[in-house]
C-alpha cells in the first residue's frame, strides 16, 4: 500500500508539471497577481503612516550558509539513480560563508515609503546572488503558478525595520535535476539610525511532512518526487536576537498571510485548521468544504 | 487546482460565504486520529480518511461533520473535463452549490486483480 501511495504522488507531481492548469494558464494567472493583486492587497490594509526607505551603509556583514540533508524515500529513489545520483551525492553549499556589504541588503527594501504591512515584490535578479550562496543555479522565474519573490513591513520604530519576505525558486543542477523548496521564508532587521543590517535569515520551513520537490529530465529518463530538507538556510552572525519596542508592528502570522496572499489568489479563501473548522461549523451552522491532498496546497512543495 | 479552480473569484466567493474551508494532508489526518482526545473529532478524521482517493479529494461535509458528498480532484473534475476547463469549472459551481453524493465515473480506476 506505501509503494502503491508513493507512486500516486510521484504520478501526481508528474501530472502537475505536465498537465496544463485547469482554467486559466499558470502565467497568466502569476503574472495578474504580481500586477494589480499586489496593488489590490495592499488598497485593503488599513490607513497607517508611511515610513521613509533607511539607506543602508557598507558596513560589511557575514552570512553563513548551511545545505542539511535531504531525506524521504523519493529522494533516496533519486540519490541511488545511475542517471543523477551523484548530482545530489555530490551537492554542497556553494560558499558556506560570504561577506556581505550592508548596501547589499537594499535590494529587499522597498522603493518609496510603506505602511506596515504593505507588500512589495522583489527582482529576481537583485536577490540571485543570496540564493547563489546555496547554488549558482538558481531561478525564480518559473514556468508556473507562484514564481516571484515579495517582502512586507512587519515592524517599525523610529530606531528599526523589521522586513519580512517570502521567495519561490528553483535550483537546477546541470540542467537536468530541478530541486524546488516549499518557499524560502526571510527576515532582515535593519538600524535605520546607523543604516545597519542586525540580522538577516532565509531558510526552508520545516512546519509540513515535506518541503522541498525534485524533477529529473534526461538520459535516465523523468522522475518526481516529494522530501524533506533540514538547516537549509542563510543566517547572518553573530546572532542578533534583542528585543526591541516597535510603534507598529503585523502579527507574524498575518504577516504570512499576507505574503502568501501575494502569490496565491486561493489565499484569499478563509483557510481553518481541521479543528477549528469543525468547531466553527458547528457554531455558525454552514457546511465544511474539506480538501484532503497529497502534498502541500500552499507552498511549491508540490 | 489551485491555480485554477481554487483561484476562480467567484469559487473564492462562494466557499467564503457558505462553507467553513479547511485542509490538510493525509497524513495530518491520521496524526489527528491517532492523537485527539475528542471522540466526535476523531470520528470526523476516520471518515476523512476513509473518503479519500488518492491525490485530491474534496469533501462536503455538514455542520455536525457527517459527510454530504465528494469528488475526487482528477476522476471527477480533471480527466472528464480535459481541455474544456469552463465545463469544470461549471460543474465544480454546480457542486458547491448542491453537494450531491456523486454518480459513479467511468474513469474509476480498476482495482489489482479485477480484470
Amino acid at each position: 500500500l506505501k509503494l502503491r501511495h508513493r507512486f500516486g504522488i510521484f504520478a501526481f507531481v508528474l501530472l502537475l508539471a505536465l498537465l496544463p492548469a485547469c482554467g486559466r494558464p499558470r502565467q497568466q494567472v502569476a503574472n495578474e497577481v504580481k500586477g494589480d493583486e499586489i496593488a489590490a492587497l495592499n488598497s485593503q490594509m488599513p490607513t497607517s503612516a508611511k515610513w521613509s526607505v533607511p539607506q543602508l551603509s557598507e558596513s560589511g556583514i557575514m552570512v553563513e550558509a548551511t545545505w542539511g540533508e535531504m531525506s524521504g524515500f523519493d529522494f533516496d529513489y533519486l540519490r541511488r539513480s545511475e542517471h543523477y545520483g551523484h548530482l545530489l551525492r555530490e551537492l554542497n553549499v556553494s560558499e558556506p560563508e560570504r561577506l556581505y556589504s550592508g548596501t547589499d541588503f537594499q535590494v529587499f527594501l522597498p522603493r518609496q515609503e510603506v505602511s506596515v504591512g504593505e507588500v512589495w515584490s522583489l527582482s529576481s535578479e537583485n536577490i540571485h546572488p543570496f540564493l547563489s550562496q546555496f547554488h549558482p543555479d538558481f531561478n525564480t522565474d518559473l514556468n508556473m503558478d507562484a514564481s516571484g519573490a515579495y517582502a512586507l513591513l512587519k515592524a517599525v520604530s523610529p530606531q528599526r525595520w523589521d522586513v519580512m519576505f517570502r521567495i519561490h525558486g528553483q535550483f537546477s543542477l546541470e540542467e537536468t535535476v530541478y530541486i524546488t523548496p516549499a518557499q524560502f521564508a526571510g527576515r532582515l532587521r535593519i538600524n535605520t539610525e546607523e543604516g545597519t543590517v542586525e540580522a538577516f535569515e532565509l531558510q526552508i520551513p520545516e512546519k509540513r511532512a515535506f518541503n522541498l520537490a525534485y524533477e529529473a529530465h534526461g538520459d535516465g529518463g523523468s522522475m518526481a518526487g516529494l522530501g524533506f530538507v533540514t538547516d537549509m538556510e542563510l543566517r547572518s552572525v553573530p546572532p542578533n536576537d534583542a528585543s526591541h519596542s516597535w510603534t507598529e508592528q503585523l502579527e507574524t502570522a498575518d504577516a504570512e498571510k499576507a505574503l502568501a496572499r501575494s502569490f496565491y489568489p486561493f489565499e484569499k479563501i478563509e483557510w481553518q485548521s481541521l479543528q477549528s473548522a469543525r468547531t466553527k461549523a458547528r457554531r455558525e451552522g454552514k457546511n465544511l468544504f474539506v480538501l484532503i491532498i497529497a502534498g502541500v496546497l500552499d507552498d511549491q512543495s508540490c | 487546482l489551485r491555480a485554477g479552480l481554487l483561484s476562480e473569484p467567484n469559487i473564492i466567493q462562494k466557499l467564503n460565504s457558505d462553507y467553513i474551508c479547511t485542509w490538510a494532508l493525509p497524513e495530518e489526518v491520521q496524526a489527528l486520529v491517532d492523537c485527539t482526545d475528542s471522540d466526535p473529532t476523531r470520528s470526523m478524521a476516520q471518515d476523512l480518511l476513509a473518503n479519500y482517493r488518492p491525490l485530491v479529494e474534496i469533501m462536503v461535509l455538514d455542520s455536525s461533520g457527517v459527510l454530504k458528498a465528494r469528488r475526487s480532484m482528477l476522476q471527477d473534475l480533471e480527466l472528464p473535463y480535459q481541455g474544456t476547463p469552463e465545463k469544470a469549472l461549471e460543474h465544480f459551481v454546480a457542486f458547491l452549490e448542491h453537494p450531491e453524493p456523486e454518480e459513479p465515473s467511468e474513469y474509476e480506476p480498476q482495482e489489482e486483480g479485477s480484470r
